[in-house]
């Protein structure tokens, strides 16, 4: 696909110095090997080059970065730790790409109110240490939470493995600090807990950067859990493991995570950890309870029945921090386990109804088999947050394409299934296209006029979530796979 | 599609009855009425059962009321997946009766719950004292259906518990009035019936005890689902107020927490709680909404959780104290009522506003008299710099503006 080059070749000396004007040194990127680092994030089979990447330290860097972008018309990519599984904060087009890496600042920590204010280059672990000698965190905790960014969960409204109980990014910030594409500096939301008028922050969250850089935001602050109970059970099928899912969502219980691993995932986990898992298992189940010691007996004792009635051959209960950390271990290494199956790896992201696990979990084995390719899963089950990892070799072009049609396959299943083509890692380039199974025309312009309130030009981070219009580029979302109406 | 006309009265907004009555039973019919209207410049506000209605400043234009109490086609309760889609019209009684058989429910309370459609409900950005523990609609909407003000059908959302897809356009609709468009279906996120439930009930002498009490609650790490205050205006019996503490889950957990509430109260210097439970805490609970309700003129101020105390101490230093105070102590939330307006004049308003200032809050006015709106009193609150982005957002997605003209924040 070819996307227009950010910037004419004629303006660039002007427009780079500007840009050096407007910030120390140290903080403009211009050469090949410097910009390379940020071809892409870590969705790898999608590529582009930042003609300049800026890294600001304030919010009055991102601005007068914003007004050179304006000046000289270039689209604009922000990007947090890169930790993004989409493509959201790739520059396909070139353009200016703003590093928020560096703003990195705990602002105000507000203990009694529950609240933080952050720049947006917070890791989303560091803000829970820093809360941590209170009893407090930031509940929102994606796998990649050592080094994911607070911009970057606003970016893609980020989720977790405790996201079952404790919500999404969006239910967890108060406000945001944005710098618009023409330079202004404005804020969504506030201090409080709801403000009167629209929600244009709840709607602002998990828009990709679209819609201007985000600097700073208020987030709230949950308490940390009394108490907690984690559980490992080993099943003979993801079948019954899904009905173990359910028969636990069934009987009224809400854990802050149930997780699970096929078969596939067991297998590469044992090879490269030996964690003692049975390779012979077909599921792994990792169930974390938590809330007050009081309560988590009768509700482990529940769990535990209901475990075994679903025909878990083995339960194995964390007796303390340490063992628990050890169960966690198979969930948290999972995806660097796979790594050294193959060369080149995509983690997708799709979400059903969890009561058709099995059926679309056996549906995507399939399109792996039907495209020649390796998959392993490691997904939220508690969620129907699927997270199928297809290996490849991405020297191989072939094998590239077919990673892509395959990966279309799986998310067209994932909604006819009901469901949806992401569940926290976003559209980004990976899955514009996809957007249109999901979505009519009428949908999607609803969504490019929301846009358009923030940032008329379309500059900020092009060419992610509407689909490419046929023969026209990015433009607007006018042609899209459900054919324009329901 | 019923038309009706002899019932315009009814449906008047703000004293101003509409030019004509419709109402869909269908979203394909709600199309067909916006479209007609936007071709021909027809302003349309919805209604649901009316029970929000005085939210809003003064229509600009009325020509029909869309009333949506009749959509409700769809009722699709997945309970494997703790979802439920359902069409607007139905009420939040209804909802939760139908949905009790299978111990889950959409955990949301209104002062009477069967006059409270889905649509209405998420058009005022209703929310209840359990927001604490079950968060807000804002947190259940998974999916949003809507008819916009070109006739056209646009979705958010997906039908799931986790979704990023798109941009999440349906939280645009909370609180909207049904300025940005007409709300014909929703999905939510259900929550699990609990084992048991409890309400206890905490009577606090001073404001000092009070403060002392949420003090040692925070510190006992207990994880009640309503921490609400309930403040009757003066010659309303010896106490200041009352804490309503809600609990769920399992036995073993609740009596924990009430014992530590009983601890709490008798080291804080309050008095030993009552304790309600299921169904009879639900019916405390609903008086309490009752009295919540029962005000003419209701001011929504919004605080942080720490300024929740002085600012309802201030409150009710007014020269005319309000006739109820309900408070969420946690999320900031104070809802304060006045029921005489011909006491309650206009005039305190200023005084309210600088009170409120002087907190360093904001603040939302859900119901007064009309004549107070026709003095030009914006009832979304102070201006801050986002209501431009508001009227940029309403321009683009109304631009003849025919959706509740004049009544949101979104409006000039």
């Amino acid at each position: 696909m070819r996307y227009d080059r950010g910037m004419p070749s004629a303006s660039m000396p002007a427009y780079l110095d500007a840009l050096q004007a407007a910030l120390p040194p140290d903080a403009v990127l211009t050469t090949y090997a410097q910009r390379l680092v940020y071809d892409c994030d870590a969705y790898t089979i999608d590529k582009g080059l930042p003609d300049v990447v800026v890294l600001p330290r304030t919010t009055a860097e991102v601005q007068a970065v914003m007004r050179v972008a304006e000046k000289f018309n270039v689209p604009v990519t922000p990007r947090g730790a890169g930790t993004g599984l989409s493509g959201g904060s790739t520059a396909p087009g070139g353009g200016l790409m703003i590093s928020l890496a560096r703003m990195n600042q705990i602002v105000a920590i507000d203990v009694d109110n529950r609240r933080a204010t952050v720049q947006a280059g917070v890791v989303n672990l560091q803000l829970s240490q820093a809360v941590a000698p209170y009893g407090l965190h930031f509940a929102p905790d994606p796998s990649s939470q050592s080094a994911c960014t607070i911009g970057g969960n606003v970016a893609e409204n980020s989720g977790g493995p405790h996201t079952l109980k404790q919500g999404v990014t969006v239910n967890h910030v108060l406000a945001v600090e944005m710098v618009l594409a023409d330079g202004e500096i404005i804020w969504l939301g506030s201090e409080f807990d709801e403000n009167p008028g629209y929600d244009l922050l709840g709607a602002a969250i998990g828009t990709e950067g679209m819609l201007g850089v985000v600097t700073q935001a208020i987030v709230r602050l949950t308490p940390l859990p009394p108490a907690v109970r984690t559980f490992l059970a080993i099943f003979p099928s993801v079948r019954t493991a899904s009905e173990a899912v359910s028969a636990i969502i069934g009987a009224g219980l809400l854990p802050a995570a149930l997780e699970m691993l096929d078969q596939p995932m067991i297998r590469a986990v044992e090879a490269a950890f030996a964690l003692g898992l049975p390779l012979d298992a077909g599921a792994a189940l990792i169930i974390e309870l938590d809330g007050l010691e009081e309560s988590l007996n009768e509700e482990a004792e529940q769990v535990t029945v209901l475990l075994s009635r679903c025909g878990a051959t083995t339960v194995t209960l964390a007796a303390n921090a340490a063992e628990r950390e050890k169960l966690w271990l198979a969930r948290k290494k999972a995806i660097g386990a796979v790594g050294r199956l193959a060369p080149s790896k995509v983690t997708m992201d799709g979400v059903i109804p969890r009561t058709r696990l099995p059926e679309v979990l056996e549906a995507i084995d399939a399109i792996a088999t039907a495209h020649q390719l390796r998959v392993a899963n490691v997904f939220h089950a508690g969620d129907g947050n699927l997270h199928p990892i297809l290996l490849f070799d991405e020297r191989n072009p072939d094998e590239v394409e077919r990673v892509r049609v395959a990966g279309a396959a799986i998310l067209k299943a994932c909604v006819d299934a009901g469901g949806s083509i992401t569940g926290e890692h976003g559209v980004g380039m990976e899955k514009r296209e996809a957007v249109g199974f999901m979505f009519t025309d009428a949908d999607l312009f609803a969504m490019a006029q929301w846009r358009r309130v923030f940032d008329p030009t379309g500059r900020m981070n092009p060419h992610k979530v509407f689909p490419v219009r046929r023969g026209c580029g990015e433009g607007g979302p006018r042609n899209t796979g459900k054919g324009g109406s329901r | 599609m019923n038309l009706d006309t002899p019932r315009s009265k009814t449906f008047e907004v703000d004293g101003i009855p509409p030019e004509r009555v419709v109402c869909p039973e269908d979203v394909d019919e709600v199309v067909s009425l916006v479209g007609h209207a936007s071709q021909n410049g027809y302003s349309v506000i919805p209604w649901g059962l009316g029970a929000n209605m005085s939210l809003g400043n003064i229509p600009k234009a009325y020509h029909t009321a869309l009333v949506c109490h009749g959509l409700r086609r769809t009722f699709d309760h997945a309970p494997g997946d703790l979802t439920l889609t359902v069409s607007a019209g139905y009420t939040l009684s209804e909802v939760n009766q139908r949905l009790a058989p299978s111990l889950q429910h959409l955990p949301l309370q209104a002062a009477d719950p069967t006059q409270v459609t889905i649509g209405g409900a998420l058009a005022s950005g209703l929310s209840g004292p359990s927001r604490l523990g079950h968060g807000t609609l804002r947190d259940r909407l998974l999916w949003c259906q809507v008819v916009t003000a070109d006739g056209q059908r646009v979705e958010s959302g997906a039908r799931v518990v986790k979704s990023v897809a798109g941009f999440d356009l349906g939280k645009l609709h909370i609180g909207a009035v049904g300025s940005l468009g007409i709300i014909t279906a929703a999905c939510f996120k259900l929550a699990p019936r609990p084992q048991v439930r409890f309400l206890a009930l905490a009577t606090f002498p001073s404001w000092n005890a009070c403060a002392r009490l949420r003090a040692i609650l925070r510190e006992a790490r207990l994880t009640p689902t309503i921490f609400t205050l309930g403040v009757q205006g003066p010659g309303h019996g010896p106490h200041l107020g009352v804490l309503y503490f809600g609990v769920e889950g399992t036995p073993a957990g609740c009596q924990y927490q009430l014992t530590q509430l009983a601890k709490a109260c008798a080291n804080a210097g309050c008095h030993e709680p009552q304790i309600f439970a299921s169904e009879r805490a639900d019916a405390v609970l609903q008086d309490h909404l009752s009295l919540r309700q029962q005000g003419n003129f209701c001011l929504r101020v919004i605080v942080l959780p720490d300024r929740v105390a002085p600012t309802i101490e201030a409150l009710m230093g007014l020269a005319v104290p309000p006739q109820y105070i309900a408070a969420e102590m946690e999320n900031g939330i104070i809802t304060v009522t006045w029921a005489d307006t011909t006491t309650t004049s206009l005039a305190m308003l200023p005084a309210v506003q600088k009170m409120i200032h002087d907190a360093k809050g904001t603040w939302r006015l859900d119901a007064c008299p009309t004549a107070w709106k026709h003095t030009g009193l914006d009832v979304w609150g102070p201006p801050r710099p986002e209501r431009a982005l508001m009227r940029k957002l309403k321009t683009l997605w109304d631009p003849q503006g025919i959706l509740a003209p004049g009544r949101s924040a979104g409006d000039e």
